[in-house]
């Protein structure tokens, strides 16, 4: 079933100044219910730009987005938000905790938006605590954790209102490789769950773990890797080949 | 090279300099205004002058201390927006010295400006200053200096304390600055004390309930005023306590309620918080809460004093002078006073001449009187009595009276309709005027005046003179006399003079100057709070801008933001003032029973008074809240860091 639609999507900075960025050019490929799609390209791609899309914190500048066949293009500032609380989770790669808040509120939070019971929110967090590894945490506050610790707090964050779908940008920029890893386990094991996930990262041991990679340059999706059965190893050679010859500035072939 | 990185640095932090330095400008301009009045020669030499020059002296001390306070408080939240621009050139390679003299160059120029700035501003308003200060003082004509050189100098000699004082403290901190300062600011605040502090929190609300129980019980004796200033001590104490404290501890209860936390976006937010910057900002909250108090206390005493100083008038001197003799003086006061005015050519006359009781001091307990010694502390009241036939010669009417009936005329408590004097009692009909129920010791008690059919044999009698003479002569005149009445009279025991124009002229340089000084320690204390005020917003505004960045992010919408914001500023800013209005409303009934010192007995129109000064508080406060407000909506909401080097 299709979960996200991109359609000739473009979004263009400053299109009435001197000189407009054309962060997207035309962009358009479908997501399905119950992937993981990693997102690959070099900075300044216009990788974040396309999240920023689809986390209806931007609007495009022209094509068509639908999300669960909502068009994204006709909600407003106010419905956008309401959406983003009811449809989608966020995990950055600062992770976005608010020092304020112990890691339980944090994780509370959207849900506090959305006006849940307590009761309700309490049930939610009890097994999500548990496969996250974070009973101990929770009455911490987030300055008092570690880096890895915290992005778990932050999915628990973002899966806690049970979103149709996961948007993580870099998720695992601030870490270091181990923890990096128990991050990556983590999305692999909620998604063999059903959730659906999009995570833009430039790290291709990151992009391994997903079931599909797809490469923007300049605006543009350039290619389109399908892990498949292969090992993580050969996905990974796959993945480094095919940035190779993007940042060289030559077409890549699928076969 | 210095004089452009010191313009960079304005530049950068023009939000903390502007504002900084305008209310420098007006502390300045008030500084000089006073210094420059209290040393005028043309001050100096009129009736009570001594008496506006402490008064202005007591001003200069409240405003200095203002001035340095403020002072201090506006360098140290600079050298924290400054600290990373510093920790940048120490990085560049910049020295120590370099940075000091870079930092006090920066906070010379500043005060310097300002000063000179200041003191021009001063010296445009010093003339009309002292118009007013001279109509509300009702002195002689005045001409002031148009500059005043002593004024100068005092201002500049205090500018030059604050600034060494500065560059001391910041050549301190540079010690401090390290490059790391760069990586270090920005960070995430300090997660809040996991530990309620139940001990200070519940020492705080002692110390105010003890304070507010003793403003509410003080008695109008002589100790009233020592309790008023042990109460204001206890309320300082505890408002700290309970806005560091206190706050914390009731918003650790409120998290513990689902209703107003887990189930409601807006409290979770502003709980959380407050919560997370109670600690550091209970005390600035405090400050502003104590400072707001203060000017409306003392807005209200003198104003007060100064709306009720005729009524006092009316009440202590019905006539020009009174003279107050035991019966065998009588002869002697008024040939004294009759030769006296025949020398100056005064046309004086006695317009009344009759006999009182001994006042006793007692105090009403059901229906008795019972009759103490002057310095008892339960005393409240003064005793007198007159015979029927003396109040009916002193007001032309007759009345009958019954010989266990009695008039009462008291126009400062309520007295019970049977009352118990010695051994007689009295069935009482009130009296609402009585122009001569004079207080003739001026006591703190007020007066009850009794006429009664027959003096009791056994109380002693005084003999009241009241003289009139020409309003006419010339207040200098008027008090020439009264002074050569005053030295000439045989003033033995049981002896009380009172003079009109010796008391008003008294009388108007206390309100008066009490009502100037007071006009303008409030002005600066505005001006204080204000920026105490600004400071706060901007920095809050710094610091909540991510988070509601990242709240926007998971799902909060821009109308729950702008109310978030508007119930989180609200809370923060309607503590403080509601605080204010608690400690106004405790210390009026104390305050009521001061004024009862300066027979004020009229507690409708110090009411009226009060509501007055707490309603243009709120105004101006509201305004203040409403422009900071609006810096902190778009603080939050802009997205590139202006000041993003206001750390906190
Ligand atoms: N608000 C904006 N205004 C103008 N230009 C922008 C804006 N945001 C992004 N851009 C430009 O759009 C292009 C794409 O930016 P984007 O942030 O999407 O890159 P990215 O792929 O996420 O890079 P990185 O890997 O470094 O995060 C860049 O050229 C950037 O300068
Ligand atoms: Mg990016």
């Amino acid at each position: 079933m299709t979960l996200l639609t991109l359609e000739h999507v473009a979004r263009t900075f400053g299109a009435n100044t001197a000189h407009p960025v054309h962060a997207l050019r035309d962009v358009s490929f479908t997501v399905d219910a119950g992937e993981f799609v990693a997102i690959m390209g070099e900075s300044g791609a216009g990788k974040s730009t396309l999240l920023n899309l689809l986390a209806t914190l931007d609007q495009a500048t022209a094509g068509q987005l639908r999300l669960q066949n909502q068009d994204l293009a006709q909600l407003s500032a106010e419905q956008a938000a309401k959406f983003r609380r009811d449809h989608l989770g966020f995990v950055f790669q600062s992770f976005n905790l608010l020092d304020s808040l112990t890691n339980r509120d944090n994780i509370f939070l959207p849900l506090v938006l959305k006006r849940t019971p307590l009761a309700t929110m309490q049930a939610r967090l009890a097994p999500l605590a548990e496969q996250l590894g974070l009973q101990e945490l929770l009455d911490r506050y987030p300055q008092e954790i570690s880096g890895g610790q915290k992005q778990r707090v932050a999915i628990a964050r973002a899966l806690i209102t049970q979103p149709a779908l996961l948007l993580a940008d870099e998720p695992t920029g601030a870490l270091d490789s181990n923890t990096s890893q128990q991050i990556l386990a983590i999305f692999n094991q909620v998604n063999a769950q059903g959730q659906t996930i999009l995570m833009v990262t430039h790290s291709a041991v990151a992009a391994s773990y997903a079931q599909r990679v797809l490469f923007v340059k300049d605006g543009r999706i350039y290619h389109e890797l399908f892990r498949k059965e292969q090992s993580s190893a050969a996905m990974q050679s796959q993945i480094n080949n095919a940035m190779l010859t993007l940042s060289k500035g030559g077409v890549a072939n699928d076969d | 090279m210095m004089i452009k990185l010191l313009a960079s640095l304005w530049q950068a932090h023009r939000r903390i300099y502007w504002p900084a330095w305008l209310a420098t400008v007006v502390l300045v301009a008030l500084n000089y205004l006073l210094f420059a009045l209290a040393s005028d020669p043309s001050l100096r030499h009129f009736g009570f002058s001594s008496l506006t020059n402490a008064l202005l002296q007591i001003g200069i001390v409240f405003i200095v201390a203002i001035t340095l306070g403020f002072l201090g408080y506006a360098d140290n939240f600079l050298a924290k927006a400054q600290s990373r621009a510093f920790g940048l050139y120490r990085m560049l390679g910049m020295t120590h010295w370099q940075l000091g003299g870079l930092m006090s160059l920066d906070r010379f120029s500043f005060l310097a400006t300002a000063g000179l700035v200041g003191v021009c501003t001063g010296t445009i308003f010093t003339r009309l200053a002292g118009q007013v200060l001279l109509r509300l003082i009702d002195g002689t004509a005045i001409h002031l200096a148009f500059w005043s050189a002593r004024g100068t100098a005092a201002t500049a000699v205090v500018l030059a304390l604050g600034l060494v004082g500065l560059i001391v403290v910041n050549l301190w901190r540079l010690q401090q600055v390290s490059p790391q300062a760069l990586f270090t600011t920005g960070q995430l605040e300090k997660a809040p004390a996991a530990k309620t502090p139940w001990l200070s929190g519940s020492l705080g609300l002692l110390c105010l309930g003890l304070a507010y129980w003793q403003a509410i019980s003080v008695k109008p004796s002589m100790a009233a005023l020592v309790q008023f200033m042990g109460a204001t001590l206890l309320v300082v104490i505890g408002t700290y306590l309970v806005f560091m404290a206190g706050s914390i501890l009731i918003l650790r209860q409120l998290q513990k309620w689902p209703r107003c936390y887990y189930e409601s976006p807006r409290g979770m937010i502003a709980i959380s918080g407050l919560l997370t910057r109670m600690r550091a900002n209970g005390a600035g909250l405090a400050t502003i809460c104590l400072l707001c108090s203060a000017v409306m206390v003392l807005l209200f005493g003198s104003l007060s004093l100064y709306v009720g100083r005729s009524r006092i008038q009316r009440l202590w001197n019905p006539a020009a002078i009174q003279v107050v003799t035991p019966l065998k003086q009588r002869a002697q006061v008024h040939q004294t006073v009759v030769q006296l005015a025949d020398q100056q050519g005064v046309a004086v006359r006695r317009v009344a001449d009759y006999s009182i009781t001994v006042p006793q001091y007692g105090k009403i307990t059901g229906a008795k009187f019972s009759t103490q010694l002057g310095g008892a502390a339960s005393n409240t009241a003064t005793l007198i009595l007159i015979s029927r036939q003396t109040y009916q010669r002193l007001t032309h009417h007759p009345v009958p009276l019954a010989a266990n009936q009695a008039l009462v005329y008291s126009p400062g408590q309520a007295v019970p309709s049977r009352l118990k004097v010695g051994e007689a009692t009295y069935h009482l009909h009130r009296l609402a005027h009585f122009k001569w129920g004079i207080d003739p010791t001026h006591s703190i008690f007020p007066p009850i005046y009794l006429v009664v059919n027959q003096l009791p044999v056994q109380l002693p009698q005084l003999r009241v003179q009241a003289f009139d003479y020409q309003r006419t002569l010339p207040t200098t005149k008027k008090l020439a006399f009264e002074q050569s009445v005053m030295a000439a009279l045989p003033m033995a025991d049981n002896s009380y003079l009172s003079m009109r124009q010796t008391i008003k002229t008294f009388l108007n340089g206390l309100t008066g100057g009490t009502i100037f000084v007071g006009f303008l320690i409030s002005l600066a204390m505005l001006v204080t709070t204000a920026i105490v005020i600004y400071f706060k917003q901007l920095t809050e505004g710094m610091a909540d801008r991510h988070r509601f960045v990242t709240m926007q992010a998971v799902g909060l919408t821009p109308l729950e933001t702008a109310a978030a914001i508007r119930t989180q500023v609200l809370a923060v800013f309607l503590l403080p003032v509601g605080g204010a209005l608690l400690n106004l409303a405790v210390a009026f009934p104390g305050i009521h029973k001061i004024l009862k010192l300066f027979s004020m007995y009229d507690g409708w129109l110090e009411l009226k008074i009060a509501v007055g000064v707490a309603v243009l508080l709120l105004v101006i406060y509201l305004s203040v809240y409403a422009f900071t407000t609006r810096l902190y909506q778009r603080v939050v909401a802009s997205g590139q860091p202006t000041d993003g080097d206001v750390v906190r």
